[in-house]
C-alpha cells in the first residue's frame, strides 16, 4: 500500500475540501452579519441532499448525464436557501429583536438542527415503499456520470464540486464587490449602525445574507449526496464540527478565509489521515505489531488539532494573519519602506 | 432666512437606558453659525450629539428641527431631514474603498444623480481622486475626517454635527479639518455644531458656544465671551489663565 493516496481518492478528498469550503463560508457569512453560531447550518445540506435524492427518482432521464449535477445544485441551492431565511425569519429574528443574545441565538440553532434533521428523517421514511425505495440506504452514486481517467474510475461529483466552489465564490465575490447591493452588505457586516443610518435595509441584508449561506449549503450537499452511502440526515451532526473547524480556522468574520478554513480542514481531514494510515499500517502494523485497526475514523482529531494550532498562533484565524509581514520576515518578500 | 433657529431644544433630559446624562438642556443654534460644545471629558457632550440625532434615550423635554418636533424620530429620518452626524469614530466603513464609501453615502439617491455628487466632492476633496480604490482604513487620521465630511455633503444636508473632528490629529491635519469646517460654513452656507476637546482651536472659530459640565450647562454665550473667561477656562478647559 503506497503512502500517496490514489488518484480518485485525492479527488474525493479535494471534493469534500470543496464542500466544506462552500459550507464554511456561509456559517461565517451568517455569523459575520447576524451574529449567529449557526449549528443548523449542516441540516441546510442536507435538505440539498435529499433534494438531489427526489429529483434522481422523480426524473429519469437525468440519470448518468451530466444535467443532474446542474438541476440538483440548482434546485437543492434554492430549498437550502429558502430553510436558511425561513430559519432566520422565523426563529433567529423573532428572538433577537426581544433582545436575545448571541449565546442564546446559537442554543435555538441546536433546537433548529433537531428539528430540521428529524424532519428530513420524516420525509425520507415516508418516502421509503412509496416513491424512491430504491434509494434509500443505498449509494446514489450509480446515477452519475463516471468518468475514466488514467485507468482509474472517477466519480462526476469529484470534478463537478470543486467547480462548482471556485465558480460559487467567483460570482458571490463579484456580488460583494460590484453590486449597490453587495457593498451595502459589507458595510453591513462592518458597522451596521452607520449603515442604516445612510438608508441601508439592515434587516433586508440580514435575509439575504441566510438565504445566501442556505443557497451555498444547499448545493454543497446536493453534490455530497453523490459521496454519501445513501442519504442520512443525522450525518448533519458529524459535519458540522468540521464546518465550525473550517470557519474558526479562517477567523468566522470573513467568507474569503471561511472557505479556505473549510477548504483546508478538509484537506487534512481526509489526505491527512490516510496518508497518516498509511504510515501507521506499514510500519506500526506490520513492523511493530501494533492493534490492527483503521485511522481513518478518527479524522475529526486532525481537523480540530488544527483549530487548535491555529488558535494559539493566530487567535484571530487565517483572517488575522498579517501576511505581508509573515511573507517579509520568511524572506519571501523585500521589505517594504516604513511597513511593519 | 439667516438669524433664524434650526435647531431648538428645550428642557432636554437625556441618557442610556437608566443611566441620566443629560440634565435640563436648552439651546438654540441659529442657521449658519458654527455653534461649540466644550466641556471636560465626560461631561456628556458627545451624548448631546447623538440624542440630537436619536441615538439616546430622551426622558423629558423636545428637540425641534427647523420649526419640526423630531424629539421621537429614528436617526434614518433624522438624516433625510437634513441633519449629518460624524461621530468621534466609525464614521466611515474602513474596510470598504474610498469610492464604495462615497456610494455608500448616497445609498438612497437615484445612480445617475449619485454619480453627479460624487463628481462634484471629487473636486472640492481632490486627494480623493488618487484614493478611489484604496481601502478608507489607508487613510491618515485627517484623510479619513476628510472623506467622513465628503461622504456627509453628498447627501446635502443642512446641519453637520462633528464629534472632536480634530481628535488625534497632528496639528497640520487638525488645521486642515478646521479650515473644511469654516469653508463649509463661508461658501456653502451649512450650519456647523463642533465638539471638542481642544477648546481653545473651537472657541476661536465658533460663534457661540456653550460650556457642558457634568452633563449641565454651566455656560452659553459668545464663543469669544467663553474664551476669554479665565475663570471658567481655567477650571473646566484647561486654557492658561
Ligand atoms: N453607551 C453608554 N451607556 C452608559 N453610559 C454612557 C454611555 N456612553 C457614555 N456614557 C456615560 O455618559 C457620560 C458622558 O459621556 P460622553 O457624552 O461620552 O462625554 P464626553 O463626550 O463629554 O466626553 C460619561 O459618564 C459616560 O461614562
Ligand atoms: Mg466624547
Amino acid at each position: 500500500m503506497a503512502i500517496i493516496p490514489s488518484l480518485p481518492y485525492t479527488l474525493e478528498s479535494i471534493a469534500y475540501a470543496s464542500a466544506l469550503g462552500l459550507l464554511s463560508m456561509g456559517l461565517s457569512l451568517t455569523f459575520a452579519t447576524t451574529r449567529v453560531a449557526n449549528f443548523a447550518h449542516a441540516d441546510f445540506a442536507m435538505v440539498g441532499s435529499v433534494v438531489m435524492l427526489f429529483l434522481i427518482d422523480r426524473f429519469y432521464y437525468l440519470h448518468h448525464g451530466w444535467g443532474v449535477f446542474l438541476t440538483g445544485s440548482i434546485v437543492g441551492g434554492i430549498f437550502g436557501g429558502i430553510t436558511g431565511l425561513l430559519t432566520y425569519l422565523i426563529v433567529l429574528k423573532p428572538l433577537a429583536d426581544k433582545g436575545t443574545s448571541s449565546l442564546g441565538l446559537m442554543i435555538a440553532t441546536f433546537g433548529i438542527d433537531i428539528i430540521l434533521m428529524n424532519l428530513l428523517t420524516l420525509i425520507l421514511d415516508t418516502a421509503h415503499g412509496v416513491h424512491i425505495p430504491k434509494l434509500i440506504g443505498a449509494s446514489v452514486s450509480s446515477y452519475e456520470p463516471i468518468l475514466s481517467l488514467r485507468g482509474y474510475r472517477v466519480f462526476g461529483y469529484t470534478i463537478v464540486l470543486p467547480i462548482a466552489a471556485v465558480l460559487l465564490t467567483v460570482i458571490f465575490h463579484l456580488f460583494l464587490t460590484r453590486t449597490k447591493f453587495g457593498i451595502a452588505m459589507r458595510a453591513t457586516i462592518e458597522n451596521p449602525d452607520l449603515a442604516s443610518v445612510l438608508g441601508v435595509n439592515v434587516n433586508l441584508v440580514y435575509m439575504v445574507s441566510w438565504f445566501f449561506s442556505g443557497f451555498l449549503a444547499g448545493v454543497a450537499g446536493a453534490l455530497m449526496a453523490f459521496a454519501f452511502k445513501g442519504v442520512d440526515p443525522a450525518v448533519s451532526a458529524l459535519i458540522i464540527v468540521s464546518v465550525f473547524a473550517g470557519s474558526i480556522v479562517g477567523g468566522l468574520e470573513s467568507v474569503y478565509w471561511g472557505l479556505i478554513g473549510g477548504f483546508l480542514v478538509g484537506l487534512v481531514e481526509k489526505l491527512g489521515m490516510t496518508i497518516i494510515n498509511s504510515i501507521y499500517r506499514q510500519y506500526f502494523v506490520l513492523h511493530l505489531g501494533a492493534p490492527n485497526v483503521s485511522l481513518l475514523n478518527y479524522e475529526k482529531l486532525l481537523s480540530l488539532g488544527l483549530v487548535v494550532i491555529v488558535l494559539l498562533y493566530a487567535p484571530q484565524g487565517l483572517a488575522g494573519v498579517d501576511w505581508g509581514r509573515l511573507a517579509r520576515r520568511l524572506g519571501l518578500k523585500k521589505p517594504v519602506e516604513g511597513g511593519g | 432666512m439667516p438669524g433664524e433657529d434650526i435647531v431648538r431644544v428645550e428642557g432636554l433630559n437625556a441618557g442610556y437606558g437608566r443611566f441620566h446624562i443629560l440634565f435640563d438642556i436648552d439651546l438654540d443654534v441659529s442657521r449658519g453659525e458654527i455653534f461649540v460644545i466644550v466641556g471636560p471629558n465626560g461631561s456628556g457632550k458627545s451624548t448631546l450629539l447623538k440624542t440630537l440625532f436619536g441615538l439616546t434615550k430622551v426622558y423629558s423635554g423636545r428637540i425641534l428641527f427647523e420649526g419640526h418636533d423630531i424629539t421621537r424620530m429614528p436617526p434614518h429620518a433624522r438624516a433625510k431631514m437634513g441633519l449629518a452626524y460624524l461621530p468621534q469614530v466609525g464614521n466611515v466603513f474602513s474596510e470598504l474603498s474610498v469610492a464604495e464609501n462615497l456610494k455608500m453615502a448616497g445609498y438612497t439617491l437615484d445612480s445617475s444623480v449619485l454619480d453627479e455628487k460624487i463628481r462634484e466632492v471629487l473636486e472640492i476633496f481632490p486627494f480623493l481622486k488618487d484614493k478611489l480604490n484604496a481601502k478608507a482604513k489607508t487613510l491618515s487620521g485627517g484623510q479619513r475626517q476628510l472623506l467622513a465630511m465628503a461622504m456627509a455633503l453628498i447627501r446635502e444636508p443642512k446641519i453637520f454635527m462633528f464629534d472632536e473632528p480634530t481628535a488625534g490629529l497632528a496639528p497640520k491635519a487638525a488645521q486642515e479639518v478646521v479650515d473644511r469646517i469654516l469653508w463649509l460654513r463661508r461658501e456653502l452656507g451649512k450650519t456647523v455644531i463642533l465638539v471638542e476637546q481642544n477648546a481653545k482651536l473651537a472657541l476661536e472659530i465658533g460663534d457661540r458656544a456653550i460650556l457642558l459640565v457634568s452633563g449641565r450647562i454651566a455656560f452659553k454665550g459668545k464663543a469669544s465671551e467663553l474664551l476669554s473667561d479665565k475663570e471658567l477656562g481655567k477650571r473646566y478647559l484647561g486654557l492658561k489663565g
